[in-house]
């Protein structure tokens, strides 16, 4: 399944790269989110509660970033699986300074599995980008307002000023848990964000019974 | 003795669960909050491609499980359904795609299919997908088909030109020098509007895939189990064996349920599979006027030569059949029209083409009658004509040229819709006609119309002759089975749609088998219990399924009385069964009941009641010989099939008398009399209700029902508010029925087929009536009273 | 976005139902998939057909027209609800099996509750008064005619029973 597409973030590009490749920051801001934890260098397993309409779950994964071109492009690949499905998908992620801010766009060829699968190509199309422009617009905000909400551990805390400090990896190992959010009007919707960043897939999850949110 | 049943009018089995509400129709069955319940976006234009699917505003709604598109459909499922019956003239066969791939050809079809927690959380998810379509100009109605400014099909999949998905010919010979030379001559136009089936109950599939046995269960309200199970296990890549169907009740079918795989029923199936529930689809009533099938939209043109007595020395017949916009039942209405048109008769030279034309409009498969209404209207208002035209009575025209009783079998020389010579195998057309003219009053009518006449009230009287071709194969299948406790369970394969097969077969097999009628239970359609069958339709159930059964408990009786020989001891032509039991003629002392039969055949190892005990290994056998014979089988079975070489012809005719208002021109209906000739009955009842059923359908059929489509290709009456079926009101008060029993010498039992009579002379012997009444030729129908209002007027001017 | 559900208890055939449905579930729904009472049947959803019709305090209602929510409080009662405590068919039914009155069976639970109101308002009803208590339901199999002999013939099981 091919999916792409772009938004616009209203800050620097170098601001956005930052933003993007910092896990406390993603934890944040990637809807769903519960726990992102590092596990070598620009590579996380994360964990992450997201649906399609009725079908919600918890959605265990991993994504790892490469083919880094700072304030450019990369290379995000995530994998994972959740009660009835699974998802595989290849990411290519560019940045271009635009009037007003970034323009980050997408391109991902993904494959989903088991049951969610058969939600439909549309909607699976749908919520993908819902959950991008979702996403998009949390990086936004995170880096607009300074409070970085994320609770990390002991080395990794990020209080106010930039969320991220720049280039720094996360340390091995590292677990980001989401801060405690409201539940948001259309929390069925939150998709599964493909790692940092982009796109998509708003698959699968779980069945609806014993794992509602 | 016990008397037969064959003859009786039992009460029927069936009733004892539906009128306390316990039967069990598809929308009935999994009735569980773990059902899926899916609905089906349709496309609101008659011709138009797709240009975008948005289905963003479907997240918002909870409760959503799936939605699909064509994008959604792969292998199999992506290709278009089948086309069940193909014929070499069928050179531009179309079928539509399970969701709409790139174009949509009627309003109606299907775009995207939703899945959700209940149906109207679904129906809210069809309201928030936004489908992007590029209109394009319909094509509506035969004339604009036949003139072709505009194409239905002309796409990717290819072109079908001049809109013509068929032309098909079969003659005797060439008409037109016989009607040349005749003495006289006469030209016809007729027309018949589009009807359709209406059923009470519409459409509706449950599926289940079991993981645990790999199984995929179909609950569908069809007329073919079998012809769903093959379907559903090629498009979803299962094994024949896989795939169980199950019909239920069914809510009235008419042929519109012998279409099959509608989209939804590869579509639940699938989607039972791919999500892991039970899924759920069941129609509503607009969605089966715009989504499922018509019927008898016909034109006609017709040339006949006949002589001074009326006999019809050549008949040159031209017409154009609109078959909607698919042909997934091929060319078989047409063909029926064609081969059917000869009725009783035996015109000297016959040619009958036709062309099959594509509009952007709801497929036509076969509705009851399946094109011989058509057919009948036209060669009766032929008759009429011919008699008006010579100033003799209609009757005695239609005699000069009946089919005579010793002059059967009768070979017409044409090949019918089921393959075979169209060769009528008995009938008594002229005893027939005096029945009819005595129920009706026919000499005495002149009298009557005079008198009234007198009142200022205008009454008139018409007839009508057909010939039905029932009981066509290729096969079916019964299987017998007598349990240890007496029971005996029947089983074929073809489907129930409240003929009371449950209860006719179980008249035949208590006959046969010698069993009390309350100990027969008849299963119809479940693809588990006979897996060969062919389906119910062509007023076939009672010739096909009524001989295999015949046969099927004829061997299981065989072989009661060859292993009850042996008990007791006796020859075999000394025994007789009697409710049950069989015993020695003359000596009831000596006797067994069949459940203890069922027990000695089937040795065992093990017993398992106090009776079986008599059938294992230390209480009987001979240590001599292999407990089960070498060509034997344990257990009291019996399975056969019925596989005739052609149909059987049945044969009624139709009169009636109408009054009709000199102001208002509504037509009241003041007597409709019926002979009826289907050979040998089993329950008189039963047929009774089956002639007063069609008679219905034909009294809407040519006076109210028609399907209004405008230029645009929208059906502008797709409810029962516009679509004006009869209530008791519309409906004669008593029908006067005589019967004529030429038994079929191709079954066992006699019998032809009796279910689709009662409507195919309808629109024919109304027209006649009001023609008679009005002095107004009638050549189109259905005629309302407001038509009949305006042909006054044409008339007068 | 979840619909907001009513708390309501509905009275059929006797027996008392608790129910959380929403607004907008038909009556005719909330007996067949609510209750699992099937017996009421949907034709038309558009209240011509009559296979629905139930009994809303003994008048006969088509309950596709009604929202469940609706009628609480009042006494529904279905074709289920008129076969006898022990298990026999009552008069309406009994006349329809004597007289071929139903084939399908789908229209069947309509007329069954309308024709036990109509002999209950009229238990001497001529034949013209016998056709007009059944001219409000469809049937597309019957052709009608043995339906109106069920509908005199219960009206004469009516009338024995009472002797």
């Amino acid at each position: 399944m091919k999916i792409q597409g772009s938004n616009v973030i209203e800050a620097p590009v170098d601001r956005v790269w930052d933003a993007l490749l910092d896990p406390a920051v993603l934890v944040a801001t990637i809807p769903g989110c519960e726990r992102l934890a590092a596990t070598g260098e620009h590579a996380y397993d994360m964990t992450v509660t997201a649906g399609v309409a009725a079908i919600k779950g918890t959605y265990a994964g991993t994504c790892s970033l490469t083919d880094l071109v700072p304030h450019e492009s990369l290379v995000m690949t995530l994998s994972g699986s959740g009660a009835p499905g699974t998802v595989d998908a290849r990411v290519e992620v560019s940045f271009a300074e635009v009037d007003g801010g970034t323009q980050v766009s997408y391109d991902a060829d993904a494959t989903v599995g088991g049951m969610v699968g058969g939600v439909g190509q549309r909607m699976l199309t749908s919520v993908s980008k819902r959950m991008a422009g979702e996403f998009f617009g949390n990086v936004g905000t995170a880096i607009a307002s300074p409070a970085a909400p994320a609770s990390a551990p002991a080395p990794a805390a990020e209080q106010g000023g930039a969320p991220v400090s720049t280039g720094a990896a996360a340390p091995a190992n590292a677990v980001f848990s989401a801060p405690a959010k409201a539940s948001s009007p259309d929390d069925f919707l939150k998709g599964i964000a493909v790692g940092a960043g982009l796109v998509v897939l708003g698959v699968v999850v779980g069945s609806v019974f014993g794992r509602r949110r | 003795m016990t008397t037969k049943l064959m003859g009786q009018g039992v009460q029927r089995v069936e009733d004892q669960r539906f009128l306390r509400g316990q039967g069990r129709y598809v929308d009935d069955v999994a009735v569980d909050a773990a059902t899926l319940h899916a609905a089906v976006l349709r496309s609101p234009h008659a011709h138009a491609r797709i240009v975008d699917i948005d289905v963003e505003a479907v997240l918002d709604i909870e409760g959503v499980h799936a939605v699909w598109t064509y994008d959604d459909l792969s292998g199999r499922m992506a290709e278009p359904l089948p086309l069940l019956i193909p014929h070499p003239t069928l050179t531009h066969g179309r079928t539509q795609y399970a969701l709409a791939k790139d174009e949509v050809n009627y309003a109606g079809e299907a775009v995207a299919f939703v899945v959700a927690e209940d149906r109207y959380v679904a129906e809210d998810a069809l309201e928030a997908i936004r489908v992007t379509y590029d209109v394009l100009p319909p094509v509506v109605g035969i004339e604009a088909a036949r003139a072709a400014d505009r194409l239905v099909h002309d796409d990717a999949d290819g072109t079908v030109p001049g809109n013509v998905g068929a032309r098909m010919e079969q003659s005797t010979g060439d008409p037109q020098p016989a009607i040349a030379a005749a003495p006289h001559r006469l030209e016809l136009d007729l027309t018949i509007e589009r009807s359709a089936c209406t059923p009470m109950e519409g459409r509706g599939t449950v599926a289940r895939w079991d993981p645990d046995t790999n199984r995929m269960q179909v609950w569908t309200s069809t007329q073919s189990s079998t012809g769903v199970r093959a379907v559903v296990a090629v498009k979803l890549g299962l094994d024949l064996g896989q795939v169980d169907v199950i019909t239920p009740d069914v809510g009235g079918g008419f042929g519109v349920k012998i279409n099959h795989p509608w989209p939804e029923e590869l579509l639940v199936p699938l989607a039972a599979r791919t999500l892991g529930r039970t899924v759920k689809f069941t129609e509503d009533r607009r969605e089966h006027f715009v989504s499922s099938a018509h019927e008898r939209g016909q034109v006609h043109h017709v040339e006949v030569g006949f002589d001074d007595d009326g006999r019809l020395l050549g008949l040159d017949v031209a017409f154009w059949h609109d078959h909607g916009a698919y042909t997934p039942y091929g060319l078989i209405v047409p063909i029926i029209t064609s081969t059917q048109l000869l009725g009783p008769y035996k015109p000297a030279v016959y040619r009958v083409v036709f062309e099959s034309v594509y509009t952007n409009t709801v497929m036509v498969t076969p509705y009851r009658g399946a094109g011989r209404p058509q057919g009948c209207f036209v060669m009766e208002r032929t008759m009429d004509a011919i008699a008006a035209y010579l100033g003799k009575d209609r009757t005695e025209v239609r005699a000069a040229n009946f089919i005579q009783p010793d002059e059967f079998p009768y070979d017409q020389g044409l090949i019918f819709q089921d393959g075979r010579e169209l060769e009528y195998d008995s009938g008594d057309y002229p005893a027939s006609l005096e029945k009819l003219k005595e129920l009706v009053g026919w000499d005495e009518f002149p009298a009557f119309q005079a008198e009234m006449a007198a009142q200022g009230r205008r009454v008139g009287i018409g007839l009508a002759c057909y010939v039905e071709g029932t009981g066509v194969g290729p096969y079916e299948g019964a299987h017998v089975h007598i349990e240890t406790t007496g029971k005996v369970k029947v089983a074929t394969g073809l489907t129930t749609q409240g003929q009371g097969h449950a209860t006719v077969f179980a008249q035949l097999v208590a006959d046969e088998l010698g069993v009390k009628f309350e100990d027969v239970e008849v299963v119809t359609g479940d693809t588990r219990r006979m897996p060969y069958a062919v389906g119910t339709f062509a007023s076939r159930a009672a010739v096909m399924s009524g001989s295999a059964i015949h046969l099927a408990a004829k061997r299981a009786k065989e072989k009661v009385l060859r292993i009850a020989a042996e008990a007791l001891e006796a020859a075999e032509e000394d025994l007789e069964i009697v409710d049950g039991v069989v015993s020695v003629k003359g000596s009831p002392g000596s006797s067994l009941d069949l459940g203890t039969v069922s027990v000695l055949s089937n040795p065992l190892r093990y017993a398992f009641d106090e009776a079986s005990k008599a059938a294992t290994q230390f209480s009987v056998g001979d240590p001599g010989k292999p407990p089960v014979p070498e060509d034997d089988e344990p257990g009291l079975e019996g399975r056969d099939f019925y596989s005739p070489e052609r149909a059987t012809f049945a044969s009624g005719m139709h009169a009636v008398i109408v009054e009709t208002d000199p102001r208002t021109a509504e037509i009241t209906i003041l007597k409709y009399a019926v002979v009826h000739d289907c050979g040998n009955l089993i329950n008189p009842m039963i047929v009774e209700g089956q002639i007063h059923g069609g008679v219905a359908q034909g009294v809407g059929g040519a006076l109210y029902e028609r399907m209004a489509y405008d230029e645009s290709g929208q059906l502008q009456n797709a409810s029962f508010m516009d679509f004006l079926m009869p209530y008791v009101t519309e409906i004669p008060d008593g029908i006067d029925i005589d019967h004529l029993e030429t038994p079929s010498p191709l079954n066992p039992l006699g019998i032809k087929g009796a279910g689709e009579a009662g409507v195919i002379p309808s629109a024919a012997v109304f027209a006649a009536a009001i023609e008679d009444a009005e002095g107004i030729t009638i050549s189109a129908m259905p005629i309302s009273p407001s038509e009949l209002f305006h042909l006054r007027q044409e008339h007068s001017a | 976005m979840s619909e907001e559900r009513h708390e309501i208890r509905l009275s059929v055939n006797g027996a008392s139902y608790e129910l959380s449905i929403p607004a907008r579930r038909l009556l005719s729904d909330a007996l067949r998939h609510d209750l699992g009472l099937t017996g009421t049947h949907v034709g038309c959803e558009h209240g011509v057909c009559g296979a629905c019709t139930v009994l809303l305090d003994g008048q006969p209602v088509r309950a596709c027209l009604l929202f469940a929510v609706s009628v609480q409080g009042q006494e529904i009662t279905t074709v289920e609800g008129l076969t006898k405590p022990d298990g026999s068919l009552g008069n309406v039914q009994q006349a329809f099996a004597e007289c071929h009155g139903l084939q399908c069976g789908f229209c069947t639970p309509g007329f069954l509750t309308t024709i036990t109101a109509g002999l209950r308002d009229n238990p001497t009803p001529t034949h013209e008064e016998c056709r007009e208590m059944v001219a409000g339901n469809l049937c597309r199999c019957t052709g009608y005619q043995n339906i109106v002999k069920a509908v005199e013939r219960a009206a004469e099981l009516g009338s024995e029973g009472d002797a």
